[in-house]
């Protein structure tokens, strides 16, 4: 049995969406024990004394990364079959730029406001509505910056493709760069922590 | 007429037979909330819980009479000859489960109406009316009465709702006996998830959270067995079976009536009731609007069936 299982025919379009909802329910899960379905928790690590938002992501990053290498490498998962975003730099660093005012504003991210709904949050709820609303805004304005939401095209990459470096070499790096980072938001944390 | 009624009425031969929109699903689903909840007014008031100035049944059955006239609108406007209604009341049909279904919400007023009156607000405590009421809730067998009744009616009208779709034999996921104990389920445990959201005794609240757990898992159980029964009958039932497991209702009904109506709901729930979480509006409003898409699925999937 090779994956990814529903481009291989394993199962349906009807059937992948009820894969989708048992992975998401686990991931809500997981995050809300993670303590991220409270805005306080999340907009700590804007103010550097708590990073736990960013250890638990890119350790997600990181596991998911070694895994799809990993089972990549076993012949389990044609990597080539695996969907991409295709990449729009500017338009996409304007969008994370947008996401993240957002996040420091209202508290969350859309998965983590509907984590604090399951919770039972009235806040999570106003973020996504107010989430509902600028997804119906954007997709009103569309027509209009169509020029500048396709600007910039490089197309469906990846960094070892783009740079022309050995997957394997970047990987090794991701996960360097991974320790570094949780070795620094450590030294960050207790820094911020003193001053707080 | 036996042929348009076993074979034909179906989607793939005669389109124009494949009738039933959002009215008919909304309709099961109000009918089998309002059964329920008078099967919980009437437990109520079997439990002598009217005296109590928190109870809720101060406000059900208002609410339950406000219901059923909207799930009778929906009915109505779903009727092809609106004013020939009155003629289903000039004749009692007992092997047809319609007319079973027109006198007992022909019934379900009153009954409602009198269950209120027993804890009828003060500034309505006026003239005969105020003293009917009185008279009502100073007698335990007027109460008993009452409590019987609706619980009775009540349950007659959530299983009704079932055996309305299951009667129907020209259509294979609809064949079966147990939609009217599932429908009667699905009523129950979202009446329960509805007073648990509305009751303000927190009592009522905690005894409608842990009955509401035992609904949703019985609920389950029966699911899983009207599917066991379609798949190991004959080939109709079997394709039937398949519109819900692969066909085009597979996610509606995994999501949004299993997945998010039901296990989520009992595992919250189940949290809630033991103290290792806090009670929310979010778990009630799931269970009711999963036992919602489950008429929506049920009716539509039910359309969609045929015999092979």
């Amino acid at each position: 049995m090779m994956a990814p299982f529903f481009k291989f025919g394993l199962f349906g379009d009807e059937a992948s969406l009820v894969v989708a909802f048992v992975i998401g329910i686990g991931f809500g899960f997981f995050l809300e024990r993670a303590g991220f379905a409270s805005a306080r928790k999340l907009v700590s690590q804007f103010y550097l004394n708590d990073l736990a938002v960013f250890k638990v992501m890119f350790t997600a990053i990181v596991t998911a990364m070694l895994g799809v290498t990993y089972l990549s490498w076993m012949g389990v998962l044609d990597l080539s079959q695996v969907y991409l975003v295709p990449t729009f730099v500017v338009p996409q660093i304007v969008g994370g730029l947008v996401l993240g005012a957002g996040f420091v504003i209202g508290g969350y991210c859309p998965g983590t406001s509907a984590v604090s709904i399951a919770t039972g949050k009235l806040d999570g709820l106003l973020f996504a509505l107010g989430l509902l609303g600028g997804t119906l805004a954007f997709a009103e304005l569309l027509p209009h910056i169509q020029g500048f939401f396709s600007m910039t095209s490089i197309g469906t990459t990846t960094i070892p493709v783009y740079f022309n470096l050995p997957y394997g070499l970047v990987v090794f790096a991701v996960v360097l760069m991974a320790l570094g980072g949780f070795y620094g938001a450590g030294l960050i944390e207790r820094a911020f922590a003193k001053r707080a | 007429m036996t042929e348009l009624v076993l074979t034909r009425h179906n989607a793939m031969i005669d389109p124009l037979l494949h009738a039933w929109g959002w009215e008919i699903p909304v309709y099961l689903f109000l009918g089998g909330l309002i059964g329920g909840t008078m099967m919980i007014t009437g437990y109520i008031l079997l439990k002598g819980r009217h005296r109590e100035n928190s109870c809720v049944c101060s406000v059900l059955p208002l609410v339950g009479l406000a219901l059923l006239s909207v799930g009778m609108l929906a009915l109505f406007l779903d009727l092809e000859h609106k004013l020939y209604v009155w003629r289903l009341y000039t004749t009692f049909q007992f092997s047809s489960p319609m007319s079973w279904g027109a006198w007992i919400l022909l019934l379900v007023y009153p009954a409602l109406a009198v269950a209120w009156l027993v804890r009828l607000p003060a500034f309505l405590r006026v003239g005969q009316v105020g003293r009917l009421a009185d008279a009502l809730a100073e007698s335990p067998r007027a109460i008993w009465a009452i409590g019987y009744v609706n619980l009775a009616l009540g349950g007659m009208l959530g299983i009704y709702t079932g055996v309305l779709l299951s009667s129907l034999g020209s259509r294979p996921f609809w064949n079966s006996a147990l939609l009217g104990v599932l429908f009667l389920l699905s009523g129950l445990s979202a009446a329960a998830a509805f007073v648990h959201m509305i009751a303000w005794d927190r009592t009522e609240r905690e005894l409608l959270a842990r009955a509401d757990n035992i609904f949703i898992s019985l609920e389950l159980v029966t699911l899983m067995l009207f599917l066991t029964g379609l798949l190991t009958s004959g080939a109709s039932h079997q394709a039937a079976a398949a519109l819900v497991l692969g066909g085009p209702f597979t996610a509606v009904f995994w999501v949004g009536v299993v997945g998010l109506g039901l296990v989520i709901p009992l595992v919250l729930q189940s949290l809630a009731v033991t103290h290792r979480t806090l009670h929310s509006a979010i778990v009630p409003v799931m269970v009711i609007a999963g036992s919602l898409v489950l008429r929506f699925v049920f009716v539509y999937a039910g359309q969609y069936s045929h015999w092979l």
